[in-house]
């Protein structure tokens, strides 16, 4: 692993880019008459010098795109500048006795074909370079008296020499279709304002830079307060969780793993078995069960600890409700924790621990001194997942408080939401702030890529894979 | 060996490609007419409505959404309509949206949407607002001189009329006959005083809930967005009357007696008699009718004494309302589809079939319906009714609202800061992002 600062990295990025394009220029120079009009007239010359089938297909790609961008595509692109202007408006037509509608344009769609229009565009740059690569070596081929491959041939190779990119392809594809374009889509509405007064088809949303991010961030508003205390708590959160969890799992798996422990196996199920309910069923019950007047309040009260009447608010008061859901999320967590260090426990060498024993070293100084270091030099990049994913975790909040109580000091949200919950309100309640919502998503994208890759080039395990071998 | 997992592997990329490829292809298609169809109709203003009366039956395809339990009727309904209309080629298309997710729904993209849809009442602002409900022209004074003229206000946003009203869809009291008189029920004060021994909660409602905890606010004369519901920057909730019915607020959450109605608790303790009143509407009917049993009544809403005086709890006069798609195709026969789906012979039917409380006047006092206690008992609490606002505003209500109810029953909100918290409401209320 070579270790280079970041501006290295990038200058490193601008350089690559830089050969990339310098392509175009290099094989200008490089190609004959032929390959220079290649760049027209895509795959001319692979089908005069005898790769007929595949320079048509090459032409033929190269229409469709000039069709596409003829008929939509510069209609679409010229779209994002202003993402629309016309409103959609209701003329009365007297001889119906009805309004007709006079259709205006839709911002959100508008966006959405732009966005397409670039990838195809951007996906077409990509391919107009293969194919002038190809029309360069077909050139060479040729010069060096030799014979291009015929297309039945080509065929072969994708299944045999290039075997990898067919394989490749199909999921390449899925992935670009199905995630990075709808990103891509998402991420630019943070930019405009699509909020609960911008909604199409009835109202038109433009760009308006990084308002959203100056909104949320350092406005003083309601929502601004409402962000910063929240990624405040997401941050204890994630901590608590992930560190007792950690903490719990280990001793949980020690305990079991003693010499003097019997039916160790019995044990072990007994705690995987509340891995085996699905989350979300343990979580709900524990919700109707810590209610108010639900099932643990009945009991305390059954058994006499409570006066009738009182109740304790597990989920309904706000500091109350902030350590249940870190103790309820125990339940869920340490099992996971138990079973991964089991194993890495029953790896660690004996002869460690009879030394230390021979040297008259104590429980709890084996533990820090040999059995820490170890789990912890084989789990940090895990415990490093476990706090994004705790960061990020929608299913505990959602499904225990559904983010409540609700705070009249906050935003369209309660005492215990995330960050990550908070932005599920913003889109799916009442007043449908995308645009906020996008922002908010950005930014909990950037806090988690800087702790994490902070994080794991500190740890032990990147800086020192040769050690513990 | 190396030849047959090659063989393999080929062919499962195989299967995969052209299971993709069929995939795509459809998926395609369709984005492309989409397009087509978006640009055609962005560089021509569509004037093509059809004409109503033509010789010829035109094709009519109307997208029709309601919930699970009317798609029933639904269908019968939407036949009667095909035969009143021989001048259409009716074809339906069918879809289950509740009347709660219908707004919802329409918002992700409103030209996939039902082109007639029924929704509540709270949503018309927000659905106006967004451009997606077709202002209603067609023999709207019928319409008027029909319904009751709250359900009327109720679909009218800034004098124009975006929907037709249905039923009215608001809350009222259940009570256990055995454990409260008829006369107790009048007040709320009165029931919380009785001893019905310590298991049994005398009162419940949800009070973190805008949508109740409003009817407090409203008993003691406070407004919300001005007197008649128009004006965006005016909230009373915490005025003198407002710290008032905080403080009431406060004493009904501390009682023993008192249970705050969470994740549908009610139908439970209803079940084993831990419960003698509670707060729902008629889509808990049959749910507490079977809970109850013989014991089983309705009722308007209590009144409360605040400074000795004795004031009537008022809820949200809301509506379920039928709307019609402003990106439909077909305007009028939608239009027609939709007067017919909330006019009288089909108010009717949902009542007979489905014990659906009419908002048309003549069948709101017909004594088939007054003889049904929940519906019996929304007709009563409806004369003590607020209007719901429906400007845009309205929407920033919910929220704050909740969180206050969430506070008062927490103990966050004492008798100390009980003016602060409710000017925290009220300001959340009027701002817009804070």
């Amino acid at each position: 692993m070579d270790k280079e600062n970041i501006g290295q990295k990038f200058s490193k990025a601008f350089r690559a880019l830089g050969r990339w394009f310098a392509f175009f220029g290099e094989h200008f120079i490089k190609g004959d008459i032929l390959t220079k009009l290649s760049f027209c007239i895509l795959g001319l010359s692979n089908i005069i010098r005898g790769q007929i089938i595949k320079g048509l297909l090459f032409l033929g790609i190269e229409a469709a795109y000039i069709f596409y961008m003829v008929n939509t595509g510069i209609h679409s692109l010229g779209g994002l500048k202003d993402l629309g202007s016309r409103k959609q408006g209701m003329v009365m037509d007297d001889k119906l006795g009805i309004f007709v509608m006079q259709k205006g344009d839709n911002s959100m769609l508008i966006l959405l074909y732009g966005v397409v229009a670039m990838s195809i565009t951007i996906a077409f740059i990509i391919f107009y370079r293969t194919a002038l690569r190809s029309a360069l070596s077909v050139q060479k081929v040729k010069e060096r008296g030799g014979r291009p491959a015929g297309f039945l041939e080509e065929i072969k190779a994708c299944f045999d020499k290039d075997l990898h990119k067919t394989l490749m392809a199909l999921p390449v594809t899925g992935i670009l279709l199905f995630t990075v374009l709808p990103l891509f889509f998402m991420i630019l509405i943070a930019f405009t304002n699509y909020d609960h007064d911008h909604q199409p088809p009835g109202n038109l949303f433009t760009w308006v830079g990084l308002l959203n991010f100056k909104t949320i961030l350092f406005s003083g508003k309601t929502i601004s307060h409402t962000f910063w205390l929240i990624l405040g708590w997401t941050f204890v959160w994630a901590v608590f969780a992930t560190g007792l969890n950690y903490l719990f799992g280990i001793l949980l798996a020690l305990l079991i793993n003693r010499k003097e422990t019997k039916a160790k196996g019995l044990w072990r199920t007994l705690f995987v078995i509340s891995i085996a309910v699905p989350q979300f069923v343990s979580l709900l019950v524990v919700r109707t069960m810590l209610n108010n007047s639900g099932a643990v309040n009945a009991l305390l009260h059954q058994l006499g600890l409570l006066a009738p009447g009182k109740y304790l608010p597990f989920l309904s008061d706000p500091t109350w409700a902030r350590i249940t859901v870190i103790i309820v999320n125990l339940w869920v967590g340490i099992p996971y924790t138990m079973l991964i260090t089991t194993g890495i426990l029953s790896n660690i060498p004996s002869d460690l621990y009879e030394s230390a024993k021979v040297d008259g070293a104590k429980p709890v100084t084996i533990f820090f001194k040999i059995t820490m270091p170890y789990v912890l030099f084989v789990t940090t990049p895990y415990l490093i997942t476990q706090f994004i994913g705790n960061f990020n975790n929608f299913n505990v909040i959602y499904f225990l408080t559904g983010g409540g109580p609700d705070s009249l000091s906050y935003y369209q949200a309660g005492k215990t939401d995330l960050l990550v919950t908070w932005l599920y309100k913003l889109t799916t309640g009442q007043m449908k702030d995308y645009s906020f919502a996008s922002t908010i998503g950005i930014l909990v994208f950037i806090i988690s890529a800087i702790f994490s890759l902070t994080t794991y080039r500190r740890t032990a395990s990147y800086n020192r894979e040769e050690d513990f071998q | 060996m190396k030849k047959s997992r090659k063989i393999l592997t080929l062919l499962m990329v195989m299967v995969l490609v052209i299971g993709s490829l069929a995939g795509c292809k459809s998926k395609n298609e369709s984005t492309g007419n989409n397009t087509k169809t978006d640009n055609a109709q962005a560089t021509e203003a569509a004037t093509d409505t059809p004409e109503a009366t033509q010789a010829a039956p035109t094709d009519v395809t109307l997208k029709v959404w309601a919930p699970q339990e009317e798609q029933e009727i639904l269908k019968q309904m939407c036949d009667n309509f095909k035969t009143a209309h021989p001048e259409y080629n009716l074809t339906f298309d069918f879809g289950v949206v509740s009347e709660a997710d219908a707004s919802t729904e329409l918002q992700k993209d409103p030209t996939a949407g039902a082109d007639v849809f029924a929704f509540a009442s709270d949503q018309t602002s927000v659905l106006s607002n967004a451009g997606i409900l077709y202002p209603i022209t067609l023999d709207v004074d019928k319409i008027t001189a029909d319904n009751a003229p709250a359900s009327i206000k109720a679909a009218t946003v800034n004098g124009q009329l975006y929907a037709y009203p249905f039923t009215p869809n608001s809350w009222f009291m259940y009570y256990d006959k055995s454990k409260y008189t008829e006369d107790e029920v009048a007040s709320l004060d009165t029931m919380m005083a009785k001893d019905l021994g310590d298991k049994v909660k005398n009162f419940s409602v949800d009070l973190d809930n805008g949508w109740y905890i409003s009817a407090f606010f409203f008993a003691n004369g406070c407004t919300l967005f001005g007197p008649d519901g128009t004006d965006p920057t005016s909230c009373t909730f915490n005025d003198d009357n407002g710290v008032a019915v905080a403080d009431y607020l406060i004493n009904l959450a501390k009682s023993p007696k008192f249970m705050d109605e969470a994740d549908n608790n009610t139908l439970a303790a209803f079940k084993d008699g831990t419960l003698a009143a509670a707060c729902s509407g008629t889509w808990n009917a049959d749910a507490i009718k079977e809970a109850l049993g013989d014991n089983y009544a309705a009722t308007a809403l209590p009144k409360i004494t605040i400074n000795g005086q004795d004031k009537q709890l008022s809820n949200f006069a809301d509506f379920k309302l039928i709307g019609v798609n402003s990106q439909t195709k077909f305007a009028v026969p939608a239009m027609q589809l939709a007067e017919y789906l909330g006019g009288e012979e089909c108010q009717k039917l949902r009542f007979e079939k489905r014990s659906i409380a009419p908002t048309n006047t003549k069948l709101a006092t017909d004594s088939a319906v007054l003889a049904n206690p929940a519906v019996a008992a929304l007709s009563l609490q409806a004369s003590y009714s607020t209007l719901q606002s429906s400007i845009p505003q309205m929407g920033n209500y919910w929220t704050p609202a909740q969180a206050f109810g969430a506070e008062i029953l927490n103990g966050t909100v004492t008798k100390d800061n009980a003016k602060q918290k409710l000017d925290d409401m009220v300001n959340s209320i009027l701002s817009s992002i804070g």
